[in-house]
């Protein structure tokens, strides 16, 4: 069970004992997003009649109002939400007449028992010449597209002003024939691709700018991107049923609009407990040690590093994160400190609870300290021994069985969320912070985005050094794979190298970086041999995995101003091959202005000033200590 | 299950009846309406892997025009050692 559907569907003389978990299975499954034929949810149809509604808690009165047939498709909606502990009672308005009983108040929609107002509508209802879209100017496009977003707007700030409950319906989704008429319509402004899109903007835009408030405006993109653009529309059931999508798309819509309202009627669980030993890694710290437990690039660890992320989204929506383990509480606080992809860290835990007494105990203490009822809990746990405990002394803590396969339990994660509210607000988002003063201002960037904005994005961060005898085979192995930004292209051995490091008029420069997907590793390499008050590069190399990102230029401003004081001239060598004619221009460019090229040399003055120059401001330096 | 079971299936799983005949026509069956006739288009259409056109499906009066309509798209229901 994923958190959403917990409940069995109980029925009323069934035909067999088992009915009832048969259909909650069916209906899980399709709420859980696993494959299911059509025909096995139409199987389930004819005993919509047996739901035993008496014994599902939650009473929700829903009234549909539509321009769309989706009668087909409605018993759907009560096993949606029996699935969820729902008992729905249905009103489903005439078809055709949305319009009008939304603004007449006394069409019977606003009768006070209903507490979701649904309200279905197509595209065509208010914007029904879409067809001549290519051929609108760009006046006549801005003026269909914003009459038809406030008409809509209109028709939400109408209904929930008088409605008493919350009022749901969709946007417009995309265009769903677009695909099929070629590449011109994901590039034209007037394409019914982009009129869709403009739509969605106006239509929220309009939400504001009216103050529209008790409305949830599901996307209906989200289900045509779930089904597909060969099973969203539907031209027979458009043609002879009035309705524009298939069946699987009527149960679609159903089935957002009583995820909308089971959220709603649900108290979210506010608190997630976590085990720590094959929950947040795989493997035993205690005993495996920092190197023994799995938490890194390769299966399974990557799954836990992606369980991590996944749980890290969680307290950024605002449920507050706890670790509750048997374990030492010195070992798996280092480990949240240090260990290197570890995603969790100690800011995001809020309640540490790692000693060796009993985990409900421990829970117990943990809820008298927040200050919850135990029903905000929620608890993860690989051991289904400390699951039953739980569930045995402290009931209402909701105890999710889950998967141990380490690619099934993040399946689990990725569907897992009893916490799901249907707004968040700035304190829900910070909430799991609040325990730490470390807020960072998060700062809004331009519309566009420069050059300049992507190297600082990059977040670079480099360190140079002086090569020595354990960086020879790094370097040997540049040399030989090196080929478009090598100004020399000179193939070295170990000996070769050797011989380099010996020579104390030499100095090979080693470059590494790091940004924010991580470490480049050794990227540069510089042979410079210094005479007489000049030093000249030699040996000029950098993978190309880091090019254009302005490090060639930081490197040339790194070794300028190694042997400034030294030198009054630094002298690029350069010997053309059929690939390095990248480095030329890059030489060409950086010492425009200073000297002219001569015989494949470029010669640059040495000054703190002109080293500067070449030195880029979103590049950070940092020192062997800091590399961790 | 050779054909004739899985139509007959359709036909029990859509309008959650027991009994099937061949015989069978709308009249017989009270939730064979307009609304039940275009789930009963789709589950056959997804069990048998084919199209029906509305005009087919306008002919489908009875249990057994069903079965002409889906013989003429190659579903066979001959007795014997029909799949």
């Amino acid at each position: 069970m994923m958190g959403e559907t917990d409940q069995m569907i109980p029925l009323q003389d069934a035909d067999t004992p088992d009915q009832g978990a048969a259909l909650a299975k069916v209906w899980s499954g399709y709420v859980e997003g696993r494959p299911i034929k059509l025909h096995e949810l139409l199987a389930t149809f004819p005993y919509a009649g047996k739901i035993d509604r008496d014994r599902l808690t939650v009473k929700v009165a829903v009234a549909v109002a539509r321009t769309w047939t989706i009668d087909n498709a409605m018993p759907a909606i009560l096993f949606l939400g029996a699935v969820r502990g729902l008992d729905i009672t249905l009103d489903l308005r005439d078809y055709g007449v949305l319009h009008q009983e939304v603004l007449d108040p006394g069409s019977g929609l606003y009768d006070s028992q209903f507490d979701y107002l649904v309200l279905l509508w197509q595209l065509n209802d208010f914007l029904p010449d879409m067809h001549a879209c290519w051929g609108w100017s760009p006046e006549e496009r801005a003026d269909r597209i914003t009459t038809a977003a406030q008409y809509a707007a209109l028709l939400m700030k109408t209904a929930a002003e008088r409605h008493k409950g919350t009022v749901i319906c969709f946007d417009f989704g995309m265009d769903p024939h677009g695909p099929s008429r070629g590449v011109i319509d994901s590039l034209d402004a007037h394409s019914p691709s982009a009129v869709h899109r403009c739509l969605n903007e106006a239509l929220h835009e309009e939400v504001i700018r009216m103050n529209v408030v008790g409305v949830h405006i599901l996307r209906l993109a989200k289900l045509q991107y779930r089904l597909g653009f060969d099973h969203w529309p539907d031209d027979r059931l458009r043609l002879t049923a009035r309705c524009p999508v298939g069946l699987a798309g009527q149960i679609a819509v159903l089935d957002e609009v009583v995820r909308l309202i089971a959220t709603e009627e649900r108290k979210p669980r506010k608190v997630l407990l976590l085990d720590c030993d094959n929950t947040l890694w795989g493997g035993v710290v205690g005993e495996d040690g920092w190197d023994g437990i799995r938490l890194d690039a390769d299966y399974p660890g990557n799954a836990f590093v992606e369980i991590q992320k996944l749980i890290l989204q969680l307290h950024h929506q605002g449920v507050v994160l706890g670790v509750c383990s048997k374990n030492d509480e010195a070992v798996v606080r280092s480990l949240f400190e240090e260990h290197p992809n570890m995603i969790l860290r100690p800011e995001h835990i809020s309640v540490w609870a790692v000693n060796w007494e009993p985990k409900s105990e421990n829970i117990r203490s943990v809820v008298d300290r927040l200050s919850l009822s135990m029903d905000s809990f929620v608890f993860i746990d690989d051991s289904s021994v400390e699951r039953a405990e739980i569930r045995a002394r402290c009931p209402d803590v909701f105890v999710p069985e889950v998967p141990e396969n380490p690619l099934q339990l993040l399946a689990f994660w990725q569907r897992f969320n009893p916490f799901a509210r249907t707004s968040l607000s700035d304190e829900d988002r910070w909430r799991g912070r609040s325990y730490q003063q470390e807020e960072k201002r998060q700062t809004v960037r331009a519309s566009a985005m420069s050059l300049t904005d992507f190297y600082a994005d990059l977040q670079m961060r480099c360190r140079m050094w002086r090569a020595e005898e354990q960086d020879v085979p790094r370097i040997v192995q540049m040399s030989h794979r090196t080929n478009q930004f090598n100004a020399t292209t000179i193939r070295m051995s170990e000996a070769d190298v050797g011989l380099l490091l010996a020579d104390s008029a030499v100095d090979v420069y080693l470059l590494e970086l790091l940004d924010r997907f991580g470490a480049s590793g050794v990227i540069g390499c510089a042979v410079v041999r210094r005479t007489a008050r000049e030093a000249t590069v030699e040996q000029f190399m950098l993978s190309c995995r880091v090019l254009k990102r302005t490090v060639e230029n930081h490197f040339v401003g790194l070794i300028m101003s190694e042997v400034v004081g030294v030198a009054d001239r630094l002298t690029l060598r350069y010997v053309p091959t059929k690939k390095n004619g990248l480095i030329r221009r890059f030489f060409d460019q950086i010492v425009s202005g200073e000297s002219a090229a001569v015989q494949c040399e470029w010669h640059m003055d040495v000054t703190s000033e002109n080293a500067d120059n070449h030195l880029q401001p979103w590049i950070a330096v940092y020192t062997e200590d800091e590399e961790q | 299950m050779n054909n004739r079971e899985k139509l007959f299936d359709v036909f029990k799983q859509v309008f959650g009846i027991h009994e099937v005949t061949k015989e069978m026509t709308q009249n017989d069956i009270p939730e064979w309406n307009s609304l039940q006739m275009i789930n009963l288009i789709m589950a056959l259409e997804e069990v048998f892997e084919i199209q029906i056109m509305p005009e087919e499906a306008a002919d489908m009066l009875s249990v057994e025009l069903v079965m002409d309509i889906l013989a003429e798209k190659g579903v066979a229901f001959n007795a014997e050692g029909a799949v």
